[in-house]
């Protein structure tokens, strides 16, 4: 199916309603965890041994945990791991896949297979168990952690950059500056780059739930920020053996996360009605 | 048609010997010590040095790489150096119980999934249809792992009612004592997918009901029913077959933390163990497996979507 | 361990046969038993096994010369009876006779000395064998007769022989240990399932007449805590081995099921580097002892389920030096001038290294961490998986959390860690003190526990002035049990004696 937008714009048309709450409960989130530690009503570290394990009240909305920290307070200041994770592999792994999907696809020939074989054996191993080998060889950490989410995700950024790239390299306007003698670059920089941003765009706004699935995934298994960073899948992970007894310290931050997940997938699916409805049957993990 | 399959196969032949040179250099790159993890708070500095030599692990890696690799092409998956047997039979054992997990799951994805998906697209706008696209978005986005400690929290501690351990083989419970133990598990594994699943197949049964060849039909006069049966459908399964391969990848990262919450002796539980004890052979054994069983859902969804799509066989544009 | 059986022991005649068969004791019928363990078995070969869930398995299956029971005394088990010579280096044991193995030969002395010379034999790589050194030469002059001699005097060797790498094994099924082990224990090996679960099965040629009373034991392998309580609760289970202190309050609630808490010598601490920076000043060391009162970690991370202790000798325990008094309160001042005086002007920045998977080791490195702030250490912690503490840590790192399991005597749990030459020590703290050594040397030439204590009460003095880490408690080890469990008892040395136990109906 070719694309009917050719060289010109989308349409304007309104912007659908999901995509407006989306957008607006995603920054609220991201205000909150901007300025978590400031507006956090206790010391996220500080103990407090006579308040352990005490459920939900005025004082403490979520309850303590088991060294008597609000976890209110931790769930705020832990707010930030989430979306650095979720937008900093992201963009990692824009900035490294797109390149070589679009290498791929001008150069065909043998950059292009061995580019693809990389691809292919990348995506031969299951997200976490990558995450997990990559995680295993280092110290854990956040930084490490984004990069490890960022690099499991560049071969589906480099497949996806490829096929945007060789569907509009078969396009009429393409041949058209091919036969006015203009570069590969050129073509690259003018023609290509603009039309290809609108699938692009809706595979980043996707991506970015699935890179903070991976992300809070790997801290669940001690892979991410240390304790006492107070990350969501670490909190999580930490409140298993309170589970019967304190159900809220894990709660919390997991009700706290799926919220994020939801308003973040809500963005993504509103941006590809908005730009690009007929990628509605292809998206995918 | 046959250029193709094997062009796949070559592929996939590379890849999964690739995936040995990845899995053994990476794994040999962790800086644990598994003669640490064996002799564990015993551990002194000459019989670490045994037992290394005693393993074969001071040797060169390139001889123990094809020494390894030697074995696999016959089958042998080496000497578990954590557990003192055959690594082979713990790997496929784990694997066999993962299967019945793993098929189960996906047979309920597939069924649950696909009928959901198609009576949302008929019956749009309906009440069913808004409560399910509701359900889609919240069941999509929560984390496997949080899914788990849910189940456990609902099932197990508040309502009593499932048994929280994870696994009865038939001859001991009977096959409701099998079945019982499998429904914690497989519930948190296929709620995400069929969520997934359901709405694919809602959106290319929507587009497939509103295509040309649909209209046509229609036009001749054929009854409603015949129409999505004979046209509909077909176009509107076919993104959705081409998921359900991708989702086992995710199935199989379900699987690690599932059975690990649930106590349920397969290959996912096995890896965790295997890494944490720095068992090399199993850890080998088991990443080679879960890969194979990867590529080979890929290949399986690449060549059923060949088939069915005779568009794609030809040029091989897109991804 | 205690002044009791050490006094009984310095008897030169002969010890009376232990455990006769009790009169009128019921037959089978006892039901079989599941415990939730929490990680696989790795070695089904006594002489390798390394962590708890081998031990128990080790305790069912096998039998050792002697036996260690819940009050820690120690007594005779297929050794009936045992002399040593004046200068204790030569010890001769009187073996039971009728013990027949669980595939049907008789137990012999050879068994015993095959036992021993595999696992002071360095290619089977036991990691108990520099526990044995001392083992100079063992002869078998006759089928129920077996002499050890020693090349040092060492009171404790009777007590050794209980611990869990030297249960004797069939000279004659070496091979099979690996996958089907035979044993003379109340229980034989039926299966095992790595990930799944171990099956064992009533030995109903058992040398203890009327025992054991369960028909078998399942060691069922689930990883999550939550699990194990769950079904405990609801009946899927009988014991919950090895219950979080955390959990402890949570059962002791709960109808249909009991938890049970018993002191044991088993200890965490955090482990410094005497060698490198920044603990290598003693006034470093001092000055976190002095900022971290351990009453308060005990608090924070066992909730109470444990005692603070000086060394790995627990209070409570004779030996312990009960007139030493430990800070209750933090002394954050103290503690700053001290620092300042060894040189740090600011905070101290340190990483403390916490080992994955271990939630009650993690809460004392966050705890640590935290209580030590004031004082002006800047503590980052590092969560560390523990197969990688061989390569990096152990020894290496600065400061690092660690546990030890309680050992069969005070030798054995205290010289190798703390004496400078000691086995572990150099994988550990590279500690050194002339006044431990010298505590330690005296201790062992004594078999008299009287004359023993007063080098352990002056180990621990020095300790105390100079210690090689935080050594932060001793901590209790518990279990739960459905209340239709009877007759078991928690074991400190966090292993089950099953032979009474039975399931009430």
């Amino acid at each position: 199916m070719s694309g009917a937008a050719g060289a010109a714009t989308p349409a304007r048309r309104r912007l659908p309603r999901t995509l407006v709450i989306g957008l607006v409960v995603v920054g609220v989130i991201a205000l909150l965890a901007a300025l978590g530690p400031w507006i956090a009503p206790h010391d996220p570290d500080a103990f407090a041994m006579r308040m352990r394990l005490r459920p939900p009240s005025l004082a403490h909305p979520f309850g303590t945990d088991e060294f008597g920290r609000d976890v209110l307070s931790r769930v705020l200041a832990g707010a930030h791991y989430s979306l650095l994770m979720g937008f900093g592999a992201t963009a990692i792994s824009l900035a490294i896949g797109v390149p070589l999907g679009l290498l791929a696809a001008l150069h065909r020939g043998w950059v292009e297979e061995v580019v693809m074989r990389g691809v292919d054996l990348m995506i031969s191993l299951p997200p976490v168990l990558l995450g997990l080998l990559i995680l295993a060889v280092t110290e854990p950490g956040l930084f490490k952690t984004i990069l490890a989410v960022g690099l499991v995700y560049v071969p589906i950024m480099t497949r996806l950059a490829r096929a945007v790239a060789l569907e509009l390299l078969a396009e009429d306007f393409v041949e058209a500056a091919r036969a006015r003698g203009e570069g590969a670059w050129h073509i690259l920089a003018r023609e290509i780059m603009p039309n290809a941003w609108p699938p692009l765009i809706v595979e980043t706004a996707l991506r970015i739930t699935f890179a903070i699935l991976l992300g809070s995934a790997l801290s669940f298994l001690g892979l991410g920020p240390q304790p006492p960073a107070s990350e969501w899948g670490l909190m999580i992970a930490e409140s298993r053996p309170f589970i019967a007894e304190a159900p809220w310290i894990g709660l919390a931050p997991g009700l706290c996360l799926c919220l994020l997940l939801i308003t973040v997938n809500v963005v993504g699916e509103g941006l590809r009605d908005l730009l690009d409805p007929r990628l509605r049957g292809r998206g995918h993990g | 048609m046959a250029g193709f399959l094997l062009r796949r196969l070559g592929s996939l032949a590379f890849v999964l010997w690739a995936m040995t040179v990845l899995v053994f250099a990476i794994v040999h790159l962790l800086p644990g010590s598994v003669a640490h993890m064996i002799l564990g708070e015993y551990a002194t500095n000459e019989a670490i040095a045994v037992l290394e030599a005693k393993l074969g692990l001071n040797d060169p890696l390139p001889v123990q790489y094809w020494r390894w690799f030697s074995g696999l092409l016959g089958g042998d998956f080496g000497q578990s150096l954590t557990m003192e047997r055959p690594a082979g039979p713990v790997i496929l054992e784990a694997l066999g119980r993962s299967a019945v997990l793993a098929g189960v799951s996906i047979v309920l994805v597939a069924v649950i999934g696909v009928s959901l998906g198609i009576h949302s697209a008929v019956h749009k706008g309906s009440a069913t249809d808004r409560a399910l696209t509701l359900g889609q978005y919240f069941f999509i986005a929560v984390p496997e792992f949080f899914w788990c400690i849910l189940v456990i929290l609902f099932f197990a501690v508040w309502l009593g009612w499932l048994p929280a351990t994870g696994y009865t083989p038939i001859a001991d419970g009977g096959v409701t004592g099998w079945a019982k133990h499998l429904v914690l598990p497989v519930s948190t594994l296929v709620l995400g997918l069929i969520a997934h699943v359901s709405r694919l197949t809602r959106s290319s049964m929507l587009e497939a009901i509103e295509s040309r060849y649909v209209l046509a039909a229609r036009a001749k006069g054929l009854p409603e029913r015949l129409v999505l049966r004979r046209h509909a459908l077909p176009n509107a399964l076919l993104p959705t077959i081409t998921v359900l391969a991708v989702d086992i990848g995710i199935l199989i990262g379900g699987i690690v933390v599932v059975e690990s919450v649930f106590a349920y002796p397969g290959l996912g539980r096995m890896l965790v163990y295997a890494i944490d004890n720095q068992d090399l052979p199993l850890m080998m054994g088991g990443m080679i497996v879960i890969t194979a069983v990867y590529a080979l859902a890929n290949l399986a969804a690449d060549i059923l979507y060949a088939v069915l799509n005779p568009r794609i066989r030809v040029g091989g544009t897109a991804a | 361990m205690t002044a009791t059986r050490r006094t009984a022991l310095a008897l030169p005649a002969l010890i009376a046969a232990a455990a006769l068969p009790r009169p009128g004791a019921s037959q089978a019928g006892g039901g079989t038993l599941r415990i939730a363990v929490s990680s696989n078995l790795r070695f089904l070969d006594p002489a390798k096994t390394t962590i708890g869930e081998e031990y128990m398995f080790n305790q069912l299956v096998f039998n050792g010369l002697t036996r260690m029971r819940e009050d820690l005394i120690v007594e005779p088990e297929l050794a009936e009876s045992w002399q040593y010579g004046e200068d204790l280096k030569t010890w001769t044991f009187r073996l039971r006779r009728g013990v027949r193995f669980h595939h049907g030969r008789e137990m012999k002395a050879e068994d015993v000395v095959a036992t021993f010379r595999r696992v002071l034999d360095p290619a089977t790589a036991s990691p108990a064998r520099t526990n044995y050194d001392m083992i100079e030469a063992i002869e078998a002059p006759d089928q129920h007769t077996v002499i050890f001699r020693l090349s040092y005097p060492y009171g404790g060797f009777a007590d050794i022989l209980s611990d869990r790498q030297v249960k004797i094994v069939p000279a004659d099924r070496i091979e099979e240990l690996a996958q089907n082990p035979s044993g003379t224990g109340p229980f034989r090996f039926r299966s095992y399932t790595p990930g799944d679960r171990v099956i064992l099965v009533r030995n109903a040629e058992y040398w203890e007449a009327g025992q054991p009373r369960l028909d078998g034991v399942e060691l069922r392998i689930l990883p999550e805590m939550a699990v194990r309580i769950a079904a405990l609760q609801a009946g899927d289970l009988d014991v919950v081995w090895d219950l979080g202190p955390e959990n402890i309050r949570q059962l002791r609630d709960a109808r249909g099921v009991r938890a049970e808490s018993v002191p044991t010598a088993s200890w965490d601490g955090a482990i410094m580097n005497n060698a490198i920076p920044p603990f290598n000043d003693m006034r470093v060391r001092q000055a976190f002892h002095l900022a971290v009162p351990k009453a308060d970690v005990v608090e924070a991370v066992l909730f109470g389920e444990g005692k603070p202790t000086i060394s790995p000798i627990p209070p409570g325990h004779p030996f312990y030096a009960e007139d030493i008094r430990l800070p209750e309160r933090a002394d954050a001042a103290a503690a700053r001038r001290l620092l300042r005086e060894a040189g740090h002007a600011g905070p101290v920045r340190v990483p403390l290294v916490i080992p994955v998977g271990r939630p009650v080791r993690e809460r004392l490195g966050v705890t640590l961490q935290q209580l030590a702030r004031p004082a002006g250490f800047e503590i980052e912690i590092q969560r560390v998986p523990f197969g990688r503490y061989a390569a990096e840590v152990s020894g290496k790192a600065p400061f690092y959390v660690d546990g030890y399991f309680a050992r069969p005597t005070v030798d054995t749990a205290t010289y190798g860690f703390l004496h400078s030459r000691g086995s572990w020590n150099g994988r550990l703290w590279l500690y050194s003190d002339p006044r431990v050594d010298a505590a330690l040397e005296a201790a062992r030439l004594t078999g008299d526990p009287a004359q023993q204590k007063p080098h352990y009460i002056a180990m621990q003095r020095a300790m105390f002035e100079n210690p090689p880490g935080y050594i932060a408690y001793a901590v209790n080890f518990a279990c739960g049990y459905r209340s239709t469990v009877r007759d078991v008892a928690t074991h400190p040395m966090r292993w089950f004696d099953l032979r009474r136990g039975y399931i009430a109906a």
